[in-house]
């Protein structure tokens, strides 16, 4: 509700948590299922699901989704075995899910693949180089003339890669 | 007429003389710290628009385009490279990795295989070590909206609004660790200390928001994601474009008013601030290091307002706090 009533002032960029380290380690504040994953992530689903809809529903209502890009996203994805012994997944960064939803994105889309059981991306795989390009191409930034000269070197957030998606543009 | 410097040279200074001269020289020092603190050297040191800097190349060999930074609004809206789709961005960030396969990455294959070892991975090590059996979400996947999507039961609201969403199915990490992860995904590097994306855009950019800071971080009410503040750093950028993080439980660090000091008096100590900082911008007008920091002490001082107010979730109507649930908190 707050990031609604940020946008709707104006506020640029506006980059929402949902999972935490201080008040509990592995998986019980955040996405971290590593040993019991049902009924963590059963309380994690209720903490993301009905607020981060809302806030798209909200957005659209006023419309404020014209103009704004909402980023659904997570540092990788997970196993799908459960580790051995446990009943949760371990860390998997060769293939997961973000979304984007709102100004310039295609929707309904669905870009990439992951193999039948989602452990690696096989269908045009996508670097979170690419994902970056591609946010700063609908703000209308080209990703490799945003520099900043520092220590000797022109650094750009997709530092010497990336290439903008152009399937998932409408 | 009997100067201070009189004073000194005769060696007369009265006690009164005395008291003066030490608390502007304490004053003094304390103005050269909290400008010191700001790191702020103007528009240099923005990064912005300066003709020698244009004639370097990047390494795609294309030429930097600098955002024009006008020292004394550096928040002021500047125009992007070419015509934009977006303005704003919103970014959800489930710090922990959140998996795939129990929300919007549907593998029937991996149903039908549920309890099997998973094909080529015998002996598979991943970061907590052996691996069990290929297995099934606990939630069940749907066909939602018109398009059909599968989402899971995980997160049935979203999955309403599949039809809105552009899903990317196939991206890779470099690290299979939180902290870098985190790091990847908000600011392109692995290691600590690189600008966040939020604070490129809002260097390129600026804001539309006059009264608000253009980059805000919420965090969790439960805590910090495991990487903290890095996730919305300003790394090498100038300080002013790193996110500014609070939330609706958790008000913005140092803005309050302290106890003790009266509405009037912080008023009348900011003017007082302003009036000397534009005598002296007024004296020397090519100090742009000045012009940004009279511009940040002056957001400063709308945040007292403008946060509070755009914090306070009550003037939400009840529909709407209903809709985000937070009518049973």
């Amino acid at each position: 509700m707050l990031a609604r009533r940020l946008v709707e002032k104006g506020v640029r960029f506006v980059q929402l948590f949902n999972g935490a380290y201080q008040t509990g380690g592995e998986g019980v504040s955040n996405w971290d299922g590593h040993k019991s994953l049902e009924p963590q992530y059963k309380k994690h689903g209720q903490v993301l699901d009905q607020p981060t809809a809302a806030l798209l529903k909200d957005l659209k209502q006023r419309g404020l989704l014209k103009d704004t890009l909402v980023v659904w996203c997570t540092e990788f994805g997970r196993m799908p075995t459960f580790q051995k012994g446990a009943s949760g997944r371990d860390h998997n960064p060769s293939g997961f899910t973000a979304w984007l939803a709102g100004a310039g994105v295609k929707a309904p889309f669905s870009y990439g693949a992951t193999d039948e059981f989602g452990f690696k991306a096989v269908e045009n795989v996508t670097t979170v180089y690419d994902f970056h390009a591609t946010i700063l191409h609908l703000l209308g930034l080209d990703h490799e003339r945003l520099t900043f000269y520092h220590n000797g070197l022109e650094r750009r957030l997709t530092d010497v890669h990336g290439h903008v998606i152009k399937d998932v543009l409408s | 007429m009997n100067t201070k410097i009189d004073q000194e040279l005769s060696g007369s200074m009265n006690r009164r003389g005395f008291m003066d001269d030490m608390s502007r020289g304490l004053s003094g020092i304390a103005l050269a710290s909290l400008l010191a603190g700001d790191g702020w050297r103007g528009s240099q040191a923005l990064g912005a628009e300066s003709s020698s800097q244009d004639l370097r190349e990047t390494v795609s060999g294309k030429s930097p385009i600098r955002p024009k930074i006008e020292p004394s609004r550096p928040f002021a809206a500047r125009d992007p490279h070419f015509t934009p789709r977006a303005k704003n961005v919103v970014v959800i960030f489930c710090a922990g990795a959140c998996s795939h396969l129990d929300t919007f990455d549907y593998k029937p294959e991996l149903i039908a295989r549920h309890g099997q070892p998973m094909p080529g991975a015998d002996g598979l090590i991943t970061f907590q070590g052996e691996q069990g059996n290929l297995t099934k979400s606990p939630w069940k996947f749907r066909p939602r909206g018109e398009s059909g999507k599968m989402v899971s039961d995980l997160v049935p609201n979203l999955g309403g609004l599949a039809d809105d969403m552009c899903f990317f199915h196939s991206l890779t990490s470099k690290t299979n660790t939180h902290g870098p992860g985190e790091n990847f995904m908000s600011t392109g590097a692995t290691l600590d200390g690189f600008p966040s994306m939020g604070a490129w855009l809002t260097w390129a950019l600026g804001s539309e928001s006059e009264e608000l800071p253009a980059y805000v971080a919420i965090p969790d009410p439960r805590g910090a994601p495991q990487s903290s503040v890095n996730n919305w750093g300003p790394g090498f950028l100038p300080a002013a474009f790193q996110g500014t993080d609070f939330n609706a439980s958790k008000p913005i660090r140092n803005l309050d008013r302290p106890v003790g000091v009266s509405a009037d008096t912080d008023r009348k100590t900011r003017d007082f601030l302003q009036r000397l900082n534009r005598s002296h911008l007024d004296r020397f007008p090519g100090d742009t290091e000045l012009a940004a920091r009279i511009s940040s002490y002056e957001l400063a001082a709308r945040m007292q307002l403008s946060v509070p107010e755009v914090s306070d979730l009550s003037s939400e109507p009840d529909h709407i706090v209903k809709m985000y649930g937070a009518d049973d908190i």
